[in-house]
């Protein structure tokens, strides 16, 4: 486990502050992602002070659930911070699961630790790949998950939709209690959800031209 | 009450495992931060992933924290 402080240190201040400024400089909805980006940090680590240019976690993305970090003691790899609902993490918690809401419709819930764990479980069990377990940041305040990084490109849609079908996953388009806005990218496949099966979630390695999903969230579907 | 990691294990043992094959290259840190900008389409504008966007209307449904000056 790391402190808070130690956590803090890891990361690449300036390189933090550098893509804060540029998602800020893009204004419009950016700026709320420039603004979630710095709580996540900032929340996590207490506002502990950042580490110097350099040091070992350098921020490459903040996507919907993660701020991703390049590991520089590793390249093959790309580290995922995850943590509190309250530290900028919002309905997406320690990792979306799926839940039911109060209308019935199957719409994404913010996971609790060994929700998300339980969710990279089922990855691995059954897409074959997902991440690991790095490490827990202070009084279970931030998760850090590794991924192997993939060189690669993003597929289509379609190219998306034939490999869900290819490996047995059956489209949840028609279903209407899933919710409008999550339907077209939902698949299940003996009772287990496969949701946000988009283009951002999948790559197309250089290595092999095969595609590898990298983010999508797997979890029973709710009765 | 904290949780305990050392009870998981990731991948789980038995899975059959699907793991890429190794990179051809190598890439820089800029490299991979432009890979991840692209592949997200996060120069596009307007483009913003459906949780992303989830984020956002929700930090903007709920009420602005209020801190106290001690």
């Amino acid at each position: 486990m790391l402190s808070q402080r130690q956590f803090a240190q890891l990361l690449d201040g300036p390189a933090v502050d550098r893509e804060i400024d540029r998602l800020t400089s893009k204004r419009g909805g950016w700026l709320d992602v420039a603004q979630i980006l710095s709580r996540r940090i900032n929340g996590t680590v207490d506002w502990e002070p950042l580490g110097p240019a350099g040091a070992r976690l350098s921020v490459i993305g903040s996507r919907g659930e993660a701020v991703l970090f390049d590991d520089r003691i590793d390249p093959t790899r790309i580290i995922k911070l995850r943590g509190h609902e309250e530290n900028g993490f919002g309905t997406a918690g320690f990792g979306c699961i799926l839940v039911r809401n109060e209308r019935g419709m199957v719409e994404y819930g913010p996971g609790s630790i060994s929700q998300a764990l339980d969710r990279e479980r089922l990855s691995w069990e059954l897409l074959g790949f997902g991440c690991e377990l790095e490490t827990m940041i202070g009084d279970d305040v931030g998760m850090l998950l590794s991924q192997r990084f993939i060189v690669g490109s993003t597929p289509t849609e379609g190219e998306i939709q034939a490999w869900m079908i290819a490996h047995g996953w059956e489209p949840l388009a028609e279903r209407r209690d899933i919710s409008v806005t999550l339907r077209s990218h939902a698949w299940q496949r003996d009772g287990i959800g496969a949701f946000d099966a988009n283009d951002t979630n999948f790559i197309r390695s250089e290595a092999d031209g095969e595609l590898y999903p990298i983010d999508l969230i797997v979890w029973p579907l709710p009765d | 009450m904290s949780f305990d990691p050392s009870q998981i294990q990731l991948p789980p043992p038995g899975a059959k495992l699907r793991m890429p094959p190794k990179n051809l290259r190598e890439l820089s840190y800029e490299e991979k931060y432009q890979q991840v900008r692209r592949h997200l389409r996060d120069d596009e504008d307007g483009a913003m992933s459906v949780q992303m966007k989830s984020q956002v209307n929700a930090r903007h449904a709920q009420p602005a924290p209020i801190r106290t000056v001690a």
